[in-house]
């Protein structure tokens, strides 16, 4: 799609318009809005002047500033959960006010489902955006009683996954590489445990998920589809806090704790698996030493410099370990590393300055001796500075404007093998990139039912040296493409550069306190891609720079949304459209080699795709029954020279129909029940029509040569889970938490796949040969699971 | 490097999900049209060399093949040599190289031709060089992570200088060869394929142990003393180790699991002179070497 260079312009002077609109004979009212119990900022609370008809929200940082004329104000600051608290402010100067809200004190405990006010799903410019609240993310039944921030956003509509057990989501006909996974700032690159069963976070140690799914506002970029933007805890400011649980497949603990009282914290949270001590005792006694585990670590700490100044340290570390004896290893896993500094250059100018580190990796070794040995390892290792400033120019009127740079380093395969003692280096040159970006945006109340977020983001990506820069020549569409050239380039050396200019534009128009209107539009592009052509990801892909010979991945969607709120905020609806058209989107050529591959390049097709859906949600926030229903209609199809007779097929994570119906229920004081139902057309496949033998072998064969075909059966799947609280004894500081529950309580065996093979066993030479279908279940039964949680 | 190679460990991690099971169901496959099937792999070996010809069926229709009795096939040697291949019975087109002296040209260009039915097929493919295999080993082994206690062989060979030497490794277990899907042997120089670059060395473990029969759980079988081993290479042509490759994938995709790659389609040799289009099989001409060895510790 083309996109006219003038709309920039125009855009940036009417930025600059809106921010000459402030005056200077205001006070500004600004603070932290934070938890009373335990210190954490709260994101996203309230600020409401009732005789101005004003308010704002604090942002990712608990911060909030207002610019109002002078006077006396009654201020009102809420949080959903929270106790509303009202103050009369003399705003003849300038003010600085931190609130600590009180938790309410509601005899219930009810689940709160993405709002943080009433009615904020009307009143906010966000749409296609959900956030889950890590108390309802508990709440959920799950695989093996393990709390799941991945698989419960799957609950949301627009989110998929091609099958359980894989790595990842799909969001709004996404692959998995197009969703930017931000742990407090930092792209985690693969996040899961055990391929796909588990993922990365802890959630003892995270304090929101925020997924966008559409309208992302132009400070987020670098992929496609969606921005998952996890923020870890600050930890405890107040009082020394113990979390802990013991489950099926990990255990956890989490301790947290002021360092000086009110002005610095820490969390520290560690899980690690036991798969290994259960499978202990099955192992024959020289596979002892195997070793099949998984952990992480998280680690945060915060310190308040003084009132203009605030820095945050987090770092996180996750691994999977699979060994067996000394013959052959497996792990791999991520690292992040952040470094924030909150600063108020004024009351109204907060700014926020990142410095990060990530990393993925893995290594995988065979071989028992000096003599026969293979030993691989690959990684992506990156390094940013982020700076971003936000300007409260007056209420309903927020300027934020900031940039991005990013160093990469690919390391797509360091091989050694040996053969009877002869080595051979298989490794493949380290790829190295530079990306950078520089956005503005503006959120703006045009008046009491308008507002609009607009904004502009300028990416641009170099991939460079050192390394040799391949060219290839043509070749039949859909099959490998031979080399015709290499030039070598020195380090930094820009081998080729490529740019793009992302809009962005929000818009709500408020009908009434309880309805509204939204839509958005976005444009976005993704310089680095994972290279992945199996059904789930798996822990060896390996991600690639775009380079001469791979563009940069870009994608623009428009949405429309109606959002209604009904019988006094209690039941939220809304319903989404939306349409997404992608371009120069990476696919491979069938029999492609895509590891350890110098000539990768020559393997790898370009295409396009599109995706257009219907969402809609309805949500019950209050109460003793709450839950939402989601369902999703939706089309994902891609098109690619070489694949399918060049023809639109559905990807093969396409879903038609996706119902899922989550639901909580408080018993009584102490049990409360929770339930998922989800109900998913099958996902694509290619299935074959025929057969032909050679040299005696049985050889599937498509004889139109298609992709996606097929569809293997409906999936669907009823989870259930009870929670025993702790017993009411307020002065006893130990409180203890069951949790039972059942996955897949009717032990369907939902397909994952469908696969062709020629009969098992042997078969003499010259007799016929019996063909059959096989069905994969990932999980074929019900999983019943008990675990434990406290806390002190 | 393709995933496949790795499955093992794969495998041995997907075990760990004692959750998974297989049904073994039924399901409505598209029609298709039968296309013609050219079974053309022929060696220098001094036997009868066979191409067979019949039509593709629908994918779960096992036991009956139409076989082509009436086409004309011969392959011709690039200094204009014609070896014809007479139809013998059930679609079996026959050259008799033990009474007329084998196809043995190491090099040299072969072209394939089959007429039948007003249409013209053919291909042209060079016979490529072969590695003797030097030895073949035993070893007893004990508690390995795979596989019961028991013997299991590997053969040696070494791989030529220059990169582009594909093979295909044939093992024969009492003079029966091993045909199932997973026991395919084929190698891109020493290793796997032709990504990796690694030449001229002592093939690569893994290549040099799939001489071990496989069993229906993917575990190595161990040979008993006294039983034979056979172990032919075959050189084939890059095309053809694509191929094999692809075709490899497809029938033992299932091992895979949840990382299955899509259906592709083998990419044949052999196209129809007028239309361009591809006869289904491939056409290679292979040079031959072999080492027979009686199990013995």
């Amino acid at each position: 799609m083309k996109y006219n260079y003038r709309y920039n312009i125009a855009l940036i002077l009417m930025i600059l318009w809106s921010s000459l609109a402030a005056q200077t004979d205001k006070r500004i009212l600004s603070g932290y809005i934070k938890d009373a119990d335990n210190g954490e900022t709260l994101i996203g609370a309230n600020v409401y002047i009732p005789s101005l008809n004003a308010g704002t929200v604090s942002n990712e940082y608990g911060f909030y500033s207002m610019t109002i004329l002078p006077g006396n104000y009654e201020v009102v600051y809420s949080y959903l959960g929270f106790q509303q608290q009202s103050m009369t402010v003399d705003l003849s100067q300038n003010v600085t006010l931190n609130v600590e809200l009180n938790v309410e004190s509601a005899t219930l405990d009810e689940v709160v489902v993405s709002s943080k006010a009433k009615n904020a799903n009307i009143s906010d410019l966000e749409m296609s955006v959900n956030t889950l609240d890590i108390g309802t993310i508990e709440k959920l039944p799950t695989l093996l009683g393990e709390v799941e921030i991945l698989r419960s956003i799957q609950l949301l509509p627009g989110v998929t996954s091609v099958g359980e057990g894989a790595a990842g989501f799909n969001v709004r006909g996404g692959s998995i590489d197009q969703n930017l996974v931000l742990l407090d700032e930092a792209p985690v690159y693969n996040s899961s445990h055990l391929f796909g069963f588990f993922s990365v976070f802890n959630p003892d140690a995270v304090k929101d998920v925020k997924l966008y799914k559409g309208g992302i506002p132009a400070r987020y970029g670098g992929r496609l589809s969606s921005i998952l933007d996890v923020r870890m805890k600050e930890g405890n400011n107040k009082r020394l806090a113990v979390n802990g649980g013991v489950g099926a497949i990990f255990s956890r603990l989490s301790i947290e704790a002021p360092i000086v009282k009110d002005k610095s914290s820490f969390i520290f949270a560690a899980r690690r698996s036991y798969i290994d001590v259960l499978a202990k005792p099955f192992l024959s006694e020289d596979l002892n030493d195997s070793v099949l585990n998984f952990y992480d670590l998280t680690l945060k700490t915060n310190y308040n410099i003084n009132e203009k100044n605030r820095i945050f340290l987090s770092g996180y570390m996750g691994r999977d370990n699979f060994g067996f004896g000394d013959d052959a290893g497996f792990n791999w896993g991520n690292r992040t590393l952040t470094l924030r500094w909150n600063h108020l250059f004024s009351e109204r100018l907060f700014s926020n300055f990142t410095l990060l580190a990530s990393d993925y990796d893995y290594d995988i070794n065979f071989g028992d001796d000096s003599q026969n040995s293979f030993s691989w390892n690959a990684s992506i290792i990156n390094y940013s500075v982020k700076p971003e400033l936000t300007y409260f120019i007056t209420p309903g009127n927020e300027l934020r404007f900031g940039g991005q740079a990013i160093i990469y380093e690919f390391e797509p395969g360091n091989a050694v093998g040996v053969s009877e003692g002869e080595i051979r280096d298989l490794s493949l040159d380290s790829k190295y990139a530079i990306e950078n970006a520089l956005f503005i945006e503006n959120e703006l109340n045009i008046n009491d039912k308008l507002s609009v977020n607009y904004g502009l983001r300028y990416s641009s990506f170099n991939y460079t040296g050192n390394g040799t820069a391949y060219t290839f020549g043509e070749s039949e569409a859909g099959t490998r493409r031979p080399v015709t050239g290499a030039q070598t380039f020195d380090q930094w050396e820009s081998i080729k550069r490529h740019s793009a200019f992302e809009p962005r534009l929000s818009l709500n128009y408020v009908f009434s306190e309880s309805s509204s209107v939204k839509a958005s539009f976005m444009r976005t592009a993704q310089y680095i891609h994972l290279i992945s052509n199996t059904a789930a990801s798996t822990p060896v892909d390996i991600w690639t720079p775009s380079t001469n010979n791979i563009q940069p991945q870009k994608a623009s969607q428009f949405a429309i949304g109606f959002f209604q709120n009904i019988k006094d905020d209690s039941y939220e609806f809304s319903a989404e459209a939306y349409y997404k058209d992608y371009d120069q989107l990476v696919d491979y050529i069938d029999g492609s080699d895509l590891l350890l591959n110098e000539l990768l390049e020559g393997d790898l097709l370009e295409g396009d795709g599109r995706a257009y859906g219907l969402e809609l949600l309805m949500k019950k926030t209050q109460g003793r029954f709450s839950g939402w229903l989601s369902y999703t209609l939706a089309r994902t199809e891609r098109k690619v020279a070489g694949i399918n007779n060049d023809e639109w097929y559905p990807s093969r994570f396409d879903q038609t129909h996706n119902l899922s119906l989550s639901g909580f229920y408080e018993l009584g004081k102490r049990w409360s029940i929770s339930s998922t139902f989800s109900m998913i057309s099958g996902t694509p496949l290619t299935f074959p029509t025929s057969r032909f033998e050679q040299q005696g072998y049985v050889i599937p064969h498509n004889a139109q040569d298609s992709r996606n075909n097929t569809r293997i059966p409906t999936y669907h799947r009823l989870d259930f889970s009870a929670t025993l609280g702790p017993k009411d004894r307020p002065n006893k500081k130990w409180k203890g938490e069951w949790v039972f529950s059942i996955y897949n309580v009717y032990s369907r065996r939902n397909p994952f796949s469908i696969y062709f093979r020629q009969e098992l066993g042997d078969i003499s030479p010259g007799q016929a040969i019996n063909t059959e279908a096989v069905k994969l279940s990932v999980i074929g039964n019900f999983i019943p699971s008990v675990s434990y949680n406290f806390s002190f | 490097m393709h995933l496949s190679n790795y499955k093992s460990i794969f495998y041995a991690l997907l075990i760990l999900s004692i959750y998974s099971c297989e049904d073994i169901i039924d399901v409505d496959l598209q029609e298709a049209a039968p296309q013609l099937v050219i079974d053309a792999w022929i060696s220098d070996e001094a036997k009868e060399q066979v191409i067979t010809l019949s039509l593709s069926q629908n994918y779960f229709v096992a036991d009956f093949v139409e076989k082509i009795q009436d086409a004309e096939v011969s392959v011709t040697h690039e200094n204009g040599q014609v070896y014809d291949f007479i139809h013998q019975e059930e679609g079996r087109y026959v050259y008799d190289a033990v009474s007329d002296g084998s196809i043995s040209r190491t090099g040299s260009e072969f072209t394939l031709s089959v007429v039948w039915a007003g249409g013209s097929y053919s291909s042209t493919t060079r016979q490529n060089r072969v590695p003797a295999v030097d030895s073949i080993g035993f070893e007893l082994r004990e508690n390995e992570i795979i596989g019961p206690d028991g013997i299991y062989a590997q053969f040696f060979a070494r791989d030529f200088e220059g990169n582009g030497d594909a093979y295909w490794i044939k093992t024969y277990k009492n003079g029966v060869f091993r045909n199932g899907p997973r026991e395919m042997n084929i190698a891109y120089d020493a290793a796997f394929d032709a990504g990796t670059g690694v030449d001229g060395i002592i093939f690569i473990p893994p290549v040099r142990e799939l001489v071990n029969p496989v069993n229906e759980e993917f575990l190595p079988i161990p040979w008993e003393e006294e039983e034979t081993i056979a172990v032919e290479i075959h050189s084939i042509s890059t095309d053809a180790f694509q191929f094999l490759e692809i075709a490899r994938d497809q029938m033992i995709n299932g091992d895979n699991g949840i990382f299955a790659i899509p259906l592709a389609n083998t990419r044949s040799n052999i196209t129809n002179t007028e239309t361009g289009e591809r006869a289904l099989g491939f056409f290679n001409v292979a040079s031959v070497s072999s080492l027979e060895r009686t199990v013995s510790l």
